[in-house]
């Protein structure tokens, strides 16, 4: 899959590299800034804007992918959850099918005088 | 990207419960709650810092101030004068000293008299032990006092020591004719401090034959409350040099305009990068000018034609070379020199100008012989801050070894070890005025000992109660917070990585 | 895929009434089958509220406490902000809380129904609701080689028709997993 069509697929995935990839960045610029001055004041805007922001960004990061996971999860449940009404439907089609031959069978042996013996269970 | 699918509909009976629409109790409904509560909470926690933070009026910093303005000043010399001493005059002349330690000194005098001749009258009388009269030419107060005014014909002198302020002026004579001195210092407020001194002059006479007009020289200190960084300003500019029939001739040059470098005194100091004006173009080579307005702005002589309309400009007034001014100067009698603005560790020395020039002897008499050298120098303006912000580091601006101790040693100079008695005109031996000693606009060496500082940090609740006291905060503990946020960042960050692996992954087993 | 298969994942025992041992019940909607998302509206609306507070809180403070001079003055803007980053992470943290509770439910609901089905009961699902979709509920648009659920990103967006017996022998979707 080209690069695209991964990114429009996995977003979440894609969108949380480049947060947390971000939040690093963010991080390291916001560190250069304070080691930079000697004064608390010109400091502390420096913390607000690099390391909480970094923080943020980390957040949205790893609810993303967490996100992503979760995702992928659900939509295996649903599979399963899809398997599980198939067979249900092929148990049900099977069912029908014994029913309409027993009872074609039955028919038939009415319309031929034989009586009717049924030998074929069906559970519903 | 979410939705809600309604709830299919039920149709088998089955044990267990069946029909009903189950709508989320649970989570969302129940974290809905939770959320606002907590909000609502945290929000309550937000209005803490507004209510508690302090009022932002005073500079929360130590510092010390000092602004002086000095007026012209004129040494005689002459063979005649006994014990070979210069009579030294001066003024008018206005101080401001202010600390954040309380100290508010605001004075002016004219002349300037030093610290000692102020004094004399209440000396001299308790020697004599009779009641004598203030000195008259000074009015000087301190902080908590009123504001002083000593007012004469042709004479005001005004000083007053507000809590967050210290002004001192003092003018002689007329705005038009006369000399003024002006010295602020003042707490900003964003927290900084400004010092300010300015010294203005007109009608001068200089010489003989010299008029000078509106002579205005400017210093200003202003340190910043956060960094403690000094941002200085200095000006010093002469409206008019007039002189009746001073020619002036500018030489020959290719058409066009006369070479703009060099403009300067030569063997001046390094003088600041010349005004924004133009150079005198010279269309036809050399020319000369009879009685030219010559004017002086840090250190570039310029000159104003007569508007003729032609300039497109709008003005006429152009930088002219300096050694055609001097060479006129010169062939008048006066020689003239700049010193240039000089930089402080913590402030600045506004430039000064000083003419001097030779009254030729008198005739022969008894008493005054000999030709007279005069030196006259428009004083300089000293505007110095050193300002040390709380929870800093070493306090900016300031180079070990000169402190504060030089701006407050250049404001009390030393003292005349004596002095001629009569105040008017203030004639005294050798005091080091700043401004008007032997070297002008060279202060006393800033090289002396370090004054003892000592760290004062105000009392942690001194604002309005409430506040974080950032008191013992440093540098390295706001980098080390900063680790610890990046640490808590990286953290989490692992944290979720786990989580993944255990709680997502691994789970699904079918 | 076998019965046999479908075992139920967890070690959950189930009483004679059908409920597991601790009395759990699958009472919601099987929104494994319906939802396409674990997360509902609600929470999402709840998190990205604590989040966009937290963000706004947090620019507000650094916006008003970068221009002041002091330390002592920057202080409360400080633990504003800090604490404007801790709503922010809060709704983060709900909205990763909500999406594992969907998720662990929706996994109970499946083994119920696992357990259900293997003893001869019956479940509904999507099915009953699902819209008209082709051959085996999977699609194709037109200049594709593969087939792929009704919501497959890729069909997103496209004129798609249902997958006849004529696009047998197609693969599926890598992305869907039809």
């Amino acid at each position: 899959m080209d690069i695209l069509k991964f990114v429009r697929t996995q977003w979440d995935r894609t969108g949380a590299v480049v947060a947390i990839l971000g939040g690093l960045l963010v991080l390291l610029l916001g560190w250069l800034g304070t080691s930079d001055t000697k004064y608390v004041a010109q400091q502390i805007p420096y913390v607000m804007s690099g390391g909480l922001l970094a923080i943020m960004l980390l957040t949205i990061g790893a609810v993303l992918w967490l996100s992503a996971d979760l995702r992928d999860e659900w939509r295996e449940l649903s599979e399963q959850g899809e398997v599980l009404l198939a067979e249900q439907e092929a148990r049900d089609r099977m069912i029908e099918e014994r029913v309409a031959q027993e009872v074609a069978r039955q028919l038939g042996a009415a319309r031929s005088g034989v009586s009717a013996r049924s030998d074929v269970a069906v559970h519903r | 990207m979410w939705h809600d699918f309604p709830r299919p509909g039920e149709s088998a009976p089955r044990p267990r419960q069946a029909g009903t629409r189950a709508r989320r109790r649970g989570f969302p409904q129940v974290t809905a709650g939770r959320a606002t509560v907590a909000t609502a909470a945290l929000g309550s926690l937000l209005l803490v810092p507004f209510v508690t933070s302090p009022a932002r009026a005073d500079v929360n910093a130590s510092y010390d101030a000092f602004a002086s303005g000095n007026g012209f000043s004129t040494v005689i010399s002459n063979e005649s004068i006994p014990t070979g001493i210069d009579i030294e005059g001066g003024g008018p002349q206005a101080q401001a000293h202010q600390t954040s330690l309380g100290i508010g000194d605001a004075s002016a005098q004219m002349p300037y008299a030093g610290e000692t001749v102020p004094g004399l009258p209440g000396t001299g009388a308790a020697l004599l032990g009779m009641p004598g009269p203030p000195y008259p030419f000074i009015a000087a107060t301190n902080r908590g006092s009123a504001p002083a005014t000593v007012s004469y014909p042709g004479l005001t002198l005004h000083a007053e020591s507000n809590p967050f302020s210290t002004v001192a002026s003092a003018v002689f004579g007329t705005d038009a004719s006369g000399a003024s001195s002006d010295a602020r210092v003042t707490e900003q407020d964003g927290g900084g401090v400004g010092s300010v001194s300015e010294t203005k002059a007109n009608t001068l006479q200089i010489g003989p034959a010299f008029t000078v007009s509106d002579f205005r020289t400017y210093a200003e200190a202003v340190a910043d409350g956060t960094s403690g960084a000094v941002t200085r300003t200095t000006h010093t500019s002469i409206g008019r040099i007039s002189a009746p029939g001073l020619v002036t001739t500018f030489p020959a040059q290719t058409p066009g305009s006369l070479p703009s470098a060099p403009l300067t005194i030569p063997g001046a100091p390094p003088l600041p990068d010349p005004p924004p004006l133009p150079v005198l173009p010279v269309p036809a080579g050399g020319q000369t000018f009879v009685a030219p307005d010559i004017g002086f702005v840090d250190g570039y002589f310029t000159m104003t034609l007569p508007s003729d309309g032609a300039t497109g400009s709008g003005s006429n007034t152009y930088l002219v070379p300096s050694g055609p001014v001097i060479q006129a100067f010169k062939a008048a009698g006066l020689t003239m020199t700049f010193q240039a603005p000089e930089k402080l560790d913590n402030g600045v020395v506004s430039g000064a100008v000083t003419w001097e020039f030779t009254m030729p002897a008198p005739p022969q008499n008894p008493g005054f012989n000999g030709p007279t050298r005069v030196r006259q120098s428009t004083g300089a303006a000293v505007a110095t801050v050193t300002l040390r912000p709380l929870s800093s580091g070493p306090a900016a601006g300031v180079a070990a070894g000169t402190g504060s101790g030089s701006s407050v040693d250049s404001a009390t100079g030393s003292s005349p070890g004596n002095a001629v008695g009569s105040p008017l005109g203030g004639l005294l031996d050798g005091a080091a005025a700043p401004g008007s000693a032997a070297g002008i606009g060279q202060l006393p060496s800033t090289a002396t000992a370090p004054l003892d500082t000592v760290d004062l940090v105000p009392a942690a609740g001194s604002a309005t109660g409430g506040t974080i006291s950032f008191a013992g905060f440093s540098t390295s503990s706001i980098n080390a917070l900063y680790l610890v946020l990046a640490a808590i960042a990286l953290c989490g960050l692992a944290a979720a990585t786990v989580l993944r692996v255990m709680g997502v992954r691994s789970r699904w087993t079918s | 895929m076998v019965l046999s298969d479908l075992a139920p994942g967890d070690d959950t025992t189930y009483r004679s009434d059908g409920a597991s041992a601790s009395g759990y019940r699958p009472v919601r909607a099987r929104e494994y089958l319906t939802a396409r998302e674990p997360w509902s509206a609600r929470s999402g609306i709840v998190a990205a509220a604590l989040a966009t507070a937290g963000a706004v809180v947090v620019g507000v403070c650094w916006y008003g406490g970068s221009d002041l001079r002091t330390a002592e003055d920057q202080a409360p803007w400080l633990i504003g902000s800090v604490i404007g980053t801790a709503v922010f992470a809060l709704g983060g943290v709900l909205w990763v809380i909500a999406g594992f509770r969907s998720v662990r439910h929706g996994m109970r609901q499946l083994a119920a129904d696992k357990r259900e089905f293997a003893l001869g009961g019956r479940i509904t699902g999507s099915r009953d609701h699902a819209p008209a979709s082709g051959h085996a509920g999977l699609v194709i648009a037109s200049g594709m080689v593969r087939t792929h659920r009704p919501d497959c990103l890729l069909v997103l967006g496209k004129q798609v028709r249902a997958v006849g017996p004529a696009d047998d022998g197609l693969e599926g979707c890598g992305v869907c997993l039809p």
